[in-house]
């Protein structure tokens, strides 16, 4: 039996190459998550030791980027898995991905499309609140110096999936003039304008205070057409899980219960007329 | 009057506007600018969702809801008790901004009530989008509501700011729109779309030539502009139920408008009761679903090779209105049982589109597995078909697990059953 630590997807890729290169089979390997490690350390790379048999194991370009996806997936399961794809992508049939129906090949795509919506509703749904001045990641660390006409955010996020390194880069090219943190509890990512810097996970959310919220709900709550209420319909693209970290969702349940009452006022209003 | 109570005025009246699309653009984005911003050519993000289940992608807001027009169906018009306000033009670029920073919006759409003259009203509009992307460099989404009439200078600049440009058709007839919107111009409206879809298709093949410029071996780096006139096209919208016109008219009008002028989308809007309504119109509850049959149809025109007659001939003998109870498409299929059933394992893409409950994905998918062998009802399950809605229109290897008798009465009662509790589930 080999043990092989993975930390993140870079990794997987190195270890899985160098195990592939020595048909090590998916059988013979117990995959641990990188904190359990500490505890028995040198029980890692023993497998770099053995004969190279096969040295240019090649997946297809496809798999690649379907196990970039997987790999933010939540779910220690997932490293055995693509392991398991990979070899057999090399070992036994290159167009496997085909096989919408071989029921790893539909796991693995289920889990990338869980991924994908992650990353779609992060991009919606994260919401920046303006700071005096940037978070401050170093704790302790001097202040950084602040310019005139530099402005500062800060973000609270729980995404369901590992995704913030896989979706910080969209939020670099969108707000590359901003300065921002966005944290979530498994890691927090910090841009400065310049550079993007990962740091360990925060607890819970940071206390600002941003007096744009209210107009942002003055807008939520002006552009609703009561007589248009639909509230499944909002409830399956936002789902309620998510409505902690929207400053407009505290207005849902109000502007709901009105929407009758404001209906029924136009209506006999120009009946009246 | 304070900015808050401005924006609840402004975005109360901009409300009746369906489109709030952020899709369709050019990719860019902030980086080595100034600014914020960024779109794709893809889908736009909707950031949140409003309690009528419609997505908030841009900051959708007038700049004024004055008006000098008296159109019956607005909210704005002249002869409304509505409140009026009027955005300076530093309030709509900062309140942009700032939401724009907060990740709320995707952009802005911006529209306005007719003040002065349309030359006027169009300029303070092209002002707002020339500030955002000038002095604030904003990459982010902007579409603009174009005022017919207006000079072609002001349309052309106005279309190098924005990523989408929309004029509104607003009625679907010369005579509605005569009588409820008196003061447009029904020529007027369609010059201006053709005028917008000239400088589009213009601005597309420079592009083109620009690009084979580009590629060639041996160029010098031009400087070009990274202005592209309205890169997410044009659209439009037509208010659904304020006059009698039939579906038919609707979707002949639609047909004409997306043929003639590209347009990227026709909007419908189900008429909706407003504060402060005219008297000319009708007070009801707005016609939802016919709005949603209407999408569908429109859906059928455009990606499934359907014509018009054939979608909206199919009921009630020939009034020309949409089955509000089952889909234009399975309306369409009970309408021409002959068609049916269709052999899935023989049968052409086209053919395969008309099938109730085969979309262009399904057809695709069925196309690429029956290469390997022929289809099995149990295959189509597995391409994601609903054997249930499917199985009496087609043929498959195999007895169907479902016979339900070809017979167009029976089947328009078995789907209704099952149609009706869907709407439900949205309503
Ligand atoms: S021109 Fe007509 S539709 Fe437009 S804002 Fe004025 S009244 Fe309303």
């Amino acid at each position: 039996m080999h043990y092989v630590t993975i930390n993140d997807f870079n990794h997987w890729r190195i270890q899985a190459r160098e195990l592939l290169r020595r048909r090590i089979s998916p059988a013979d390997i117990t995959w641990q998550a990188e904190k359990q490690t500490s505890l028995m350390l040198d029980s890692g790379e023993d497998f770099l030791s053995l004969a190279i048999s096969y040295p240019n194991p090649a997946v297809p370009r496809d798999f690649f980027y379907l196990a970039k996806n997987v790999s933010c997936y939540r779910d220690e399961s997932r490293w055995p898995l693509l392991y398991s794809m990979a070899w057999r992508l090399v070992f036994e049939d290159r167009n496997l991905l085909d096989f919408k129906t071989d029921e790893q090949v539909s796991r693995l795509l289920s889990m990338q499309k869980a991924v994908g919506r992650d990353i779609h509703k992060m991009e919606a749904f994260v919401r920046f609140r303006k700071i005096d001045k940037p978070f401050d990641w170093h704790k302790n660390d001097e202040p950084e110096k602040l310019t005139q006409n530099e402005e500062y955010f800060v973000s609270w996020f729980e995404p369901q999936h590992l995704i913030l390194p896989s979706i910080s880069p969209f939020f670099v090219k969108r707000f590359n003039n901003m300065h921002w943190s966005i944290l979530t509890p498994d890691l927090c990512a910090h841009w400065n304008g310049k550079q993007l810097t990962f740091t360990e996970g925060e607890s819970r959310s940071p206390t600002a205070k941003d007096d744009l919220e209210n107009m942002w709900r003055v807008y939520y709550a002006n552009i609703f057409n009561p007589a248009r209420l639909k509230l499944k319909a909002m409830q399956s693209e936002m789902p309620k899980k998510y409505w902690v970290n929207l400053p407009e969702a505290t207005l849902i349940n109000e502007l709901t219960r009105s929407a009758g009452k404001k209906v029924d006022n136009m209506l006999t209003n120009s009946i009246d007329k | 009057m304070n900015l808050q109570r401005k924006l609840s005025i402004l975005a109360d009246a901009a409300k009746y506007d369906a489109s709030c699309a952020s899709s369709g653009s050019i990719k860019r984005d902030s980086r080595g600018g100034t600014g914020v911003g960024s779109t794709t050519s893809g889908m736009g993000i909707c950031h949140s969702y409003a309690p009528d289940g419609r997505c908030i992608s841009l900051l959708k807001i007038l700049l004024t809801n004055f008006c000098i027009f008296d159109c019956s169906y607005c909210i704005n018009r002249a002869s409304s008790q509505v409140q009026r306000a009027r955005f300076s033009v530093e309030e709509v670029v900062d309140l942009t901004l700032n939401f724009y920073k907060r990740n709320y919006i995707e952009g802005l759409f911006l529209s306005s009530g007719i003040i002065q003259s349309s030359d006027y009203t169009m300029e303070q509009l092209v002002n707002i989008a020339r500030t955002l992307r000038k002095t604030h460099d904003f990459r982010g989404y902007i579409h603009l509501k174009t005022i017919p009439d207006a000079s072609e200078d002001l349309i052309r600049q106005a279309g190098l700011y924005a990523d989408r440009l929309s004029i509104n058709i607003e009625l679907p007839s010369k005579q509605s729109l005569k009588r409820y919107a008196p003061e447009k111009n029904i020529g007027s409206i369609h010059h201006s779309m053709q005028e917008l879809r000239e400088h589009i298709d213009e601005s597309k093949e420079n592009r083109k030539q620009r690009k084979k410029v580009v590629s060639a071996p041996n160029r010098k780096k031009t400087k070009t502009s990274r202005f592209v006139f309205s890169p997410a096209g044009q659209s439009t919208q037509m208010i659904i139920g304020a006059d009698e016109s039939s579906d038919n008219k609707i979707l002949t009008l639609s047909n004409y408008l997306y043929g003639k002028y590209q347009m990227r989308r026709v909007y419908y809007s189900a008429f909706s009761p407003i504060p402060d309504t005219a008297t000319n119109l009708p007070a009801k509850a707005p016609p939802l679903v016919r709005e949603h049959r209407l999408y569908q149809a429109d859906w059928l025109l455009r990606f499934y090779g359907f014509s018009v007659e054939e979608i909206s001939n199919t009921h009630n003998g020939d009034t020309g209105m949409l089955d509000l109870d089952i889909d234009p498409k399975l309306a369409w299929a009970l309408h021409n049982l002959d068609f049916f059933p269709i052999n899935v394992n023989r049968a052409t893409r086209e053919m395969l589109l008309r099938v109730p409950g085969i979309g262009a994905i399904v057809a695709s998918r069925i196309i690429h597995s029956r290469q390997f062998h022929n289809l099995r009802f149990s295959d189509l399950k597995k391409c994601g078909v609903s054997i249930k809605k499917v199985a009496p229109f087609i043929e498959a290897l195999g007895r169907s697990p479902n016979s339900v008798p070809l017979e167009s009465n029976g089947l328009r009662n078995y789907f209704k059953a099952s149609t009706s509790t869907q709407l439900c589930l949205f309503d």
